[in-house]
């Protein structure tokens, strides 16, 4: 829902708020949260599994001379 | 904005931040460039990513809690009264207090047509709060885990530098009033904290494998000196950035202080007056300082004499808002000595793996700052509003709390409750064969199908 429906009456009521759903925010702070949370979540976990496979393959530490490009 | 000149003072002083930020961003690039041209081949992907994803998790938890805690810890809380309204626990209120500024459902802190200044006054603290994690960064790189250094650049970004800020960096901070606490250009606030932050994480972390050889250390890179140059370049500019932010550019001190008449001058963080000019002065002789000096005592090295001149910049910080610009260039020097002769000493002793120096750079030239600022400014008022003095015990206690309290101790605790998760380290295995070594690998066989079809 549009906060700002008429620009002169917004400047002559003097209330600087212009953002759309304007008394939502603690909704929106949770939301953000929760998808700070779960990132991390999700990115330790997918991290964990990399390391883990590429260390179960053990390809030693010259291994990666043979993976430069010549682009 | 009632009257023209109100209009052009607000405007230009929102102008004036938004521009630190946009030059403090370099000091971001420059730690990317720094870093990856420390490291090694097959971790460099990793390794930029390490410093890039800072960025959005230290932004985010300023947004949700870093400003607030700012605001909010000023007092202690129950260690001094604020000025602004005699209360000492948290400071909610009062004008200035974190409800009022930094509440994150609070309409200041978005597009706001009656507030031009929270917003860029948050991202000027923000980008400081990026350098922190980014001191952080150089330091473990090669062995950490990106999800552990993440949790590791929230806890310095957005925590324990933001509350070390509010007791020494603010104008009613406790440790400005009480101990007469004097760091202008932050020497130890955002230097000192970090480099014993990054020491605490270090001594848990471990060395890389192959940097001590029967106890003695091997000197590993930098691999690529000309990204380091421009990168410990580019920080040098983002610094200058850094400076401006760290002034209110223009203010009346007659309502402040009650002068007799109007007195506009710009002032540092704690509102006590200098001016761009003086302090222009000041940043550069300390460069040059810490050029010479390092240029010297590592016998002509790039790395370690880029280093000095950034560490020299530090050590000069807490008191280059009052320093002659000689006095800058020799305090740059003492610095970046003792910095020096401290990190091989370090390393040797506890075997410490500081890849990039940044303990020693950031940590120590900025404990010698603010000891040495104490002595230099020993007598002068620690802000206009009330008349402890800056003070050779006050700075030393001010630079334990900083380093000690702040930085190394959570810096420890922290990284030994990841280790103990299995978290903080990458496997040995992986650490061996290159944290990028899964990509390198889809990049060449991207190329073999490529020459295939070509023929």
């Amino acid at each position: 829902m549009a906060t700002v429906t008429n620009w002169v009456e917004q400047l002559n009521s003097g209330d600087g708020v212009v953002y759309p759903f304007a008394g939502t925010e603690l909704y929106w702070l949770i939301l953000c949260v929760a998808i700070w949370i779960v990132w991390h979540i999700i990115t330790s976990a997918s991290e964990t599994e990399h390391m883990n496979d590429l260390a179960s393959r053990n390809p030693g530490p010259d291994a990666h001379k043979e993976n430069i490009t010549d682009w | 904005m009632e009257d023209q000149l109100g209009a052009l003072t607000t405007v230009f002083t929102e102008m004036y931040y938004w521009l630190t930020v946009v030059l403090m961003f370099l000091i971001h690039v420059g730690f990317c460039m720094y870093e990856v041209g420390v490291s090694r081949y097959k971790h460099h992907q990793h390794t930029l990513m390490k410093n890039t994803m800072l960025i959005p998790l230290v932004t985010i938890t300023w947004y949700f809690f870093g400003w607030w805690i700012y605001s909010a810890f000023v007092n202690g809380p129950y260690l001094a009264e604020s000025i602004m309204d005699g209360n000492s626990g948290l400071q909610l209120g009062g004008g200035f207090g974190a409800n009022d500024m930094a509440n994150p459902i609070s309409s200041v802190m978005a597009v706001n047509l009656g507030d031009h200044i929270n917003g860029v006054f948050w991202a000027a603290f923000l980008l400081f709060s990026w350098t922190a994690a980014s001191i952080v960064s150089g330091a473990v790189i090669e062995r950490i885990r990106i999800s552990a250094f993440g949790i590791l650049a929230i806890a310095i970004g957005s925590v324990f530098w933001t509350i070390d800020a509010s007791w020494g960096w603010h104008f009613d901070g406790w440790m400005v009033k009480v101990l007469g606490y004097h760091d202008a250009y932050a020497s130890g606030v955002i230097h000192a904290v970090c480099g014993g932050f990054a020491l605490g994480v270090l001594i848990v972390l471990g060395p890389r494998i192959g940097k001590f050889v029967n106890g003695n250390p091997v000197n590993i890179g930098p691999r690529n000196p000309w990204l380091v140059t421009l990168g410990l370049f580019l920080i040098y500019t983002g610094f200058w950035g850094f400076y401006a932010a760290c002034n209110v550019p223009i203010i009346d001190l007659q309502g402040e202080y009650g002068l007799e008449g109007t007195y506009f001058t710009a002032t540092t963080i704690y509102i006590t007056p200098t001016t761009l000019s003086g302090i222009t002065f000041n940043f550069l002789m300390s460069l040059a300082g810490g050029l010479l000096a390092g240029y010297v005592v590592s016998k002509g090295d790039p790395f370690w004499t880029y280093s000095s001149g950034l560490a020299g910049i530090i050590c000069a910080s807490a008191g280059n808002d009052l320093y002659h610009p000689l006095q800058s260039m020799v305090i740059a020097m003492v610095g970046v000595v003792i910095m020096h002769r401290l990190h091989f000493w370090v390393e040797r002793r506890f075997k410490i793996d500081d890849a990039v120096g940044a303990v020693a750079v950031h940590g120590y030239a900025g404990v010698v700052g603010l000891v040495i600022c104490g002595f230099v400014l020993w007598g002068y008022p620690s802000s206009g509003y009330w008349d402890t003095p800056i003070n050779p015990v006050g700075m030393i206690i001010g630079a334990i709390i900083m380093f000690g309290l702040l930085g190394l101790l959570p810096g420890y605790v922290i990284a030994k409750i990841l280790n103990s998760m299995g978290k903080l380290r990458i496997p040995k295995e992986v650490e061996l064969a290159g944290m990028d070594f899964d990509t390198m690998e889809a990049a060449k066989n991207d190329q073999k199908v490529y020459a295939a079809a070509e023929k």
